[in-house]
């Protein structure tokens, strides 16, 4: 006699499997999505960009990217990365800014990241 | 069918994992979550961009947020209102890179693996995801050298919280001593508390150690990390086997044991308390075979109101400020301390020596 197969046990189970899989995954990459990272590390950063030679004030780079321009942010910082790094890919390709963030991470000053990559 | 909020028994699924459910949507509810659902931006898979105008994806979202709620609150459909509400939380941060947050998808993951369950199942998805949650953030720790040095609970403390207390206390200590010890504390609770309930090993012991360490982390911190700390508190209860029954007898005389009475059945909707009179005798609640009198009889009684888990959901989530929550964790660690059940432990403990 054919094993029924319950849908909804299956979904759980994947769902499950799938954040182990990013647990592991976790420790080959400086993000943190989906791998329960919480609060393990504060950020202190501050964004400076600027398009077309015109320096961003603090409130166009939070339009621009939904994230303040100064702030402590206690996920991963490559999450902060990511959000600059993907906006300028994608919706600002056409306006392209120049982006320079300061940040130290757990009160350690870390080197200043930039986009575009250098 | 019961439309009452205060109701967890029903048709559909384990009282305990209602609860769970209700008190995490009071938590969004006053966390004023339906404010923090935004529109597709940045999303981490592209495809959401093509769903529609963003203000349509936005109020889509917070339709689905308030049937969800509605439906868990007031009994109706509550399995599918947590599928609902759990899809709604795992959106947000697959649609919006900006918008992930722990809390929001712990959240989704826990409603929605609740959803899953019928009644009369046991809760295994609900208890390896709570097991999954404390592994990763265990295993995450681990290899981050700030928090193998301290430095993170030393940054932590001194430079954002503030908090007096902590900065007092490591003055009396060797430099960065107490920040590491929090830190190895705080992985070895994260280690110990998956094994501990995988293996079923004193479970109930360490479901108090957990309340004490999310308490501390609130008191510390004054923060409730979001709807973060309600959620993870409230996921413990599909550890525990809630009663269909509660038998009391108790003295129709004492005014105490009538006051106990009184306040249990105005304060418990779901007809789950039996009780008896027996002249002269104490307080006496049998609890899943388990039998306590006493100041432990009431105890155990209130802990077994939904209303109590509730009220406490809503005054974390509701506490203005860091201060007020702190005060709001220090008094919910008081009234659930296990003190009648450490000194019966040791009066037994003597008796027997």
């Amino acid at each position: 006699m054919p094993t029924k197969i319950n849908i909804r046990i299956v979904t759980g189970v994947i769902l499950l499997t799938v954040q182990v899989l990013m647990v592991i995954y976790a420790r080959f990459d400086e993000a943190r999505y989906f791998c329960w990272a919480p609060h393990d590390s504060q950020n202190e950063y501050a964004i400076f960009a600027t398009v077309n030679d015109q320096t961003l004030t603090p409130d166009q780079i939070q339009k621009r990217y939904r994230i303040k321009q100064k702030g402590i942010d206690p996920r991963a910082i490559q999450h902060i990365k990511d959000i600059i790094e993907r906006y300028e890919t994608t919706y600002g390709k056409d306006s392209p800014a120049e982006v320079i963030m300061h940040y130290s991470t757990n009160g350690i000053e870390k080197p200043s990241w930039r986009w575009p990559k250098t | 069918m019961s439309v009452n909020p205060l109701k967890i028994v029903n048709n559909e699924m384990e009282p305990q994992l209602l609860l769970t459910a209700k008190a995490v949507v009071l938590g969004l509810i006053c966390g004023k979550y339906f404010f923090k659902l935004s529109d597709h931006f940045l999303p981490v898979w592209p495809i959401f961009d093509y769903l529609g105008p963003p203000h349509v994806f936005e109020a889509v979202l917070k339709v689905l947020f308030i049937f969800g709620c509605a439906g868990i609150l007031f009994n109706c459909r509550v399995r599918l209102c947590c599928i609902i509400l759990g899809l709604v939380f795992l959106i947000t941060p697959l649609s919006s890179m900006v918008s992930y947050r722990n809390a929001k998808v712990f959240t989704g993951f826990l409603l929605f693996m609740i959803g899953l369950h019928k009644k009369g199942e046991v809760p295994w998805l609900v208890q390896a995801q709570v097991i999954i949650l404390y592994l990763g953030a265990g295993i995450n720790k681990l290899f981050e050298p700030d928090w193998q040095t301290g430095q993170y609970f030393e940054h932590w403390m001194h430079n954002i919280i503030k908090n007096p207390y902590y900065i007092n206390a490591t003055m009396l200590l060797p430099p960065m001593m107490l920040s590491k010890i929090m830190c190895w504390l705080t992985i070895a609770v994260e280690f110990i508390f998956p094994i501990t309930l995988w293996r079923r090993f004193h479970v109930s012991f360490f479901l108090w150690t957990g309340v004490l360490f999310h308490g501390m982390a609130l008191i510390l911190s004054g923060d409730d990390f979001g709807v973060f700390s309600i959620a993870v508190l409230c996921s413990y209860f599909s550890f525990v086997k809630w009663p269909e029954l509660i038998r009391v007898s108790f003295n129709g005389d004492n005014l105490l044991h009538r006051i106990a009475k009184g306040i249990v059945n105005v304060f418990g909707f779901d007809n789950h308390f039996v009780w008896q009179e027996q002249a002269g005798g104490p307080l006496v609640a049998t609890i899943n075979s388990q039998t306590h009198t006493g100041t432990l009889a009431f105890k155990k009684m209130v802990l077994y109101l939904p209303i109590f888990y509730l009220a406490v959901a809503v005054l974390i989530s509701l506490a203005p400020t860091a201060a007020l929550k702190s005060k709001c964790a220090l008094l919910l660690y008081v009234l659930i301390f296990p003190l009648p059940e450490v000194i019966g432990y040791l009066k037994r403990k003597r008796e027997k020596a």
